[in-house]
C-alpha cells in the first residue's frame, strides 16, 4: 500500500498494466493476421481458441487482462486527478518544447480506447450491434465451423463501419506512442545511451501494431479480401 | 535596441494579477534580461510607480532564485541559461516580449514575479542531505571515486534548485529536482547508504506538497539551465524500486 501512495509507484503498476495490455494487442494481432489465409484459415483459429481444450488458459488471461485493465484505468483516473491539481494553469502561453501530442492527451485517447472497446466486444464478442452481420446470423461454413470471416468481411465493407474502426487505430496508435516507452522509462530501463534508441523503438512499435490492425478494414474495403 | 514588454503584475498572494504593457528603449544588447527589468524600474520609480518586484541573487547563473517565464519557456528561450544570463542581444530588436511568473499550484505568487518555493526546500529537508558524521576535514583522497561516478554526481549536482523544471512541467512534478539530488548523493560514497530510505522519503514529501507525478514528458529536461537530463528520473526510478523491495523483505 506505501508503493501504490507513492507518485512512482502509482505510475510503476501504470506501465506494468500498460505493457500487459500491449502484450495482449500483441497477441491480438497475431490471431488476426489469420484473416489474410482466407475464410478456412481464420475459421479454424477463431473454433481453436474457443474449444473445450483452450478454455482454461483463455478465461485465466481474460481475468488477467479485466484486473490489468480495471487498475490501469484506475490509477490512471486518479493520476489525472492529481496531475490536474497540481498544475491548474501553466500561463498565458506554453511553449511545449518536448512533449508531444501523444503524450498530452494521454488521458483522452484513453478514455476513447475504452469507448471502442466496449463497442468492439459488443460487436464481436456479444453479437449486439451490427447483429444481423454478426456470426450467430450466418450458416456455419462448410467444415461446420461458425462463419467469423463472413462476419468481418460483411462488416468492413459497410464504409461507416470500417472508418470507426480505422479512427479507433489511430486513437490506439496515439496513446501507446507515448505510452510504450514511457512504461520503460518509468520502470526506470533507460541509460543516457539506450533513452533515445528506446523511445523511438516504442514509437516504431507503436506504429506498427496500430498499422497491423488497420490493415484487415483497409484489405476489405479495398477489395483484396472478399467473400 | 527596444523592446515591447508584457509583464504579469499582481500585488499580493490573493490579488487578481494582470498582465502591463511597457515600452523599454536605450537597451544595451550586453544587458542581461534582469538588468533591463532594473532600468525600466527606474523609470518606473521616476514616474512614481510602483517597481515591478522579482528576485535574484548572484546573477551568474548558480543561485537559482532568478527564476521566470519569459516567452513561455521558463528562463526563457535560450537553452541552458537561467533568466539572469539571458542578453538582450539574444532578442530581436524591436520584439515583444512576455514575462510571467513561474506557475504551479505548489508555488503561490507572492507579488508580481515573485513565486513561494518553500515545497522544494521540504522536499529537501526529507531526505536530501547525509547524516554521516564527517569529522573534521578528511583529507582529500581518504575515499577514493571512480572518475565516471566524480563526473556523474557532479553533473547532477549541478541542480540549481531552482524550480524551472517545475514551471515547465505540465502536471508541476519536481521529479527532476528530485532526481538530480538523488543521482547526486547516492552516486557518492558518502551518500550510498541511505539511498533507498532518501529515496521514499523525498518522493513522498514531493507527493505532500503538491507537486504532481511523471507523466515522461520532459518538458523538464528542455528548460532545466544546468542541463540535468531525464535519465537521472529513469535512476530514480530504479532507485525507488529496490527501495520498495528492501522494504517488503
Ligand atoms: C488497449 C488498451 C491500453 C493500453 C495498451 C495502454 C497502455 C498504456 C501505457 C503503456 C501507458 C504508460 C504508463 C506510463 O506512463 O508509465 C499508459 C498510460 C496511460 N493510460 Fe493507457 N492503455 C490502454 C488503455 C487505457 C484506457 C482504457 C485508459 C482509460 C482511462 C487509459 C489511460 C491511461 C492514462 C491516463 C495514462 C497516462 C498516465 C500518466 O500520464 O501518468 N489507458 N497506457
Ligand atoms: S540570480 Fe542566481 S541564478 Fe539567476
Amino acid at each position: 500500500m506505501a508503493f501504490l501512495s507513492n507518485p512512482i509507484g502509482k505510475k510503476m503498476l501504470m506501465a506494468l498494466t500498460g505493457i500487459v495490455l500491449f502484450l495482449f494487442l500483441v497477441a491480438h494481432l497475431l490471431g488476426n493476421t489469420t484473416v489474410f489465409g482466407g475464410q478456412g484459415w481464420i475459421n479454424a483459429y477463431a473454433e481453436h481458441i474457443h474449444s473445450a481444450m483452450f478454455a482454461p488458459p483463455l478465461w485465466a488471461a481474460r481475468v488477467v487482462l479485466l484486473a490489468c485493465l480495471g487498475l490501469h484505468i484506475a490509477l490512471g483516473t486518479l493520476l489525472f486527478l492529481e496531475n490536474t491539481k497540481a498544475a491548474p494553469t501553466k500561463g498565458t502561453f506554453v511553449t511545449y518544447k518536448e512533449a508531444g501530442l501523444s503524450s498530452r492527451t494521454m488521458f483522452y485517447t484513453g478514455l476513447l480506447i475504452l469507448a471502442y472497446l466496449i463497442y468492439h466486444l459488443l460487436h464481436f464478442t456479444f453479437h449486439s450491434v451490427h447483429a444481423s452481420i454478426s456470426v450467430s446470423a450466418f450458416p456455419p461454413d462448410a467444415q461446420g465451423r461458425p462463419d467469423l470471416f463472413r462476419s468481418i468481411a460483411l462488416s468492413f465493407q459497410r464504409p461507416v463501419i470500417a472508418g470507426t474502426y480505422l479512427l479507433a487505430m489511430a486513437v490506439v496508435c496515439l496513446h501507446t506512442f507515448h505510452g510504450v516507452f514511457s512504461s520503460l522509462q518509468t520502470l526506470g530501463l533507460p541509460g543516457k545511451a539506450s533513452l533515445p534508441v528506446l523511445k523511438r523503438a516504442g514509437q516504431v512499435l507503436a506504429t506498427l501494431l496500430a498499422a497491423g490492425f488497420a490493415l484487415v478494414p483497409v484489405a476489405v474495403l479495398t477489395g483484396w479480401i472478399n467473400l | 535596441m527596444r523592446f515591447h514588454l508584457k509583464v504579469w503584475r499582481q500585488e499580493g498572494p490573493e490579488a487578481p494579477g494582470r498582465f502591463f504593457d511597457y515600452d523599454v528603449d536605450d537597451i544595451i544588447p550586453e544587458m542581461s534580461l534582469l538588468e533591463m527589468l532594473d532600468k525600466l524600474n527606474e523609470e518606473l520609480i521616476k514616474k512614481g510607480t510602483p517597481p515591478i518586484t522579482f528576485e535574484s541573487d548572484c546573477r551568474e547563473g548558480i543561485c537559482g532564485t532568478c527564476g521566470m517565464v519569459v516567452n513561455g519557456s521558463a528562463h526563457g528561450p535560450q537553452p541552458k541559461t537561467t533568466t539572469c544570463e539571458i542578453r538582450m542581444r539574444h532578442f530581436q530588436d524591436g520584439e515583444a516580449i512576455t514575462i510571467e511568473p513561474f506557475r504551479a499550484a505548489v508555488f503561490p505568487v507572492q507579488k508580481d514575479l515573485i513565486v513561494e518555493r518553500a515545497g522544494l526546500d521540504k522536499v529537501i529537508q526529507a531526505g536530501g542531505y547525509t547524516s554521516a558524521y564527517t569529522g573534521t576535514h578528511a583529507d582529500a583522497n581518504a575515499i577514493l571515486v571512480p572518475k565516471d561516478d566524480q563526473e556523474y554526481a557532479m553533473d547532477a549536482a549541478a541542480c540549481i534548485g531552482c524550480g524551472a523544471c517545475v514551471a515547465a512541467c505540465p502536471n508541476s512534478s519536481a521529479m527532476l529536482f528530485v532526481a538530480a539530488k538523488i543521482a547526486h548523493l547516492g552516486t557518492l560514497p558518502q551518500g550510498k547508504p541511505e539511498e533507498a530510505s532518501r529515496a521514499l522519503s523525498m518522493t513522498e514529501a514531493m507527493q505532500e506538497e503538491g507537486f504532481g507525478a511523471c507523466s515522461n514528458h520532459f518538458e523538464c529536461q528542455a528548460v532545466c539551465p544546468k542541463g540535468i537530463r531525464v535519465e537521472t528520473i529513469a535512476r530514480l526510478n530504479r532507485a525507488f524500486l529496490k527501495a520498495s523491495l528492501k522494504r517488503l523483505a
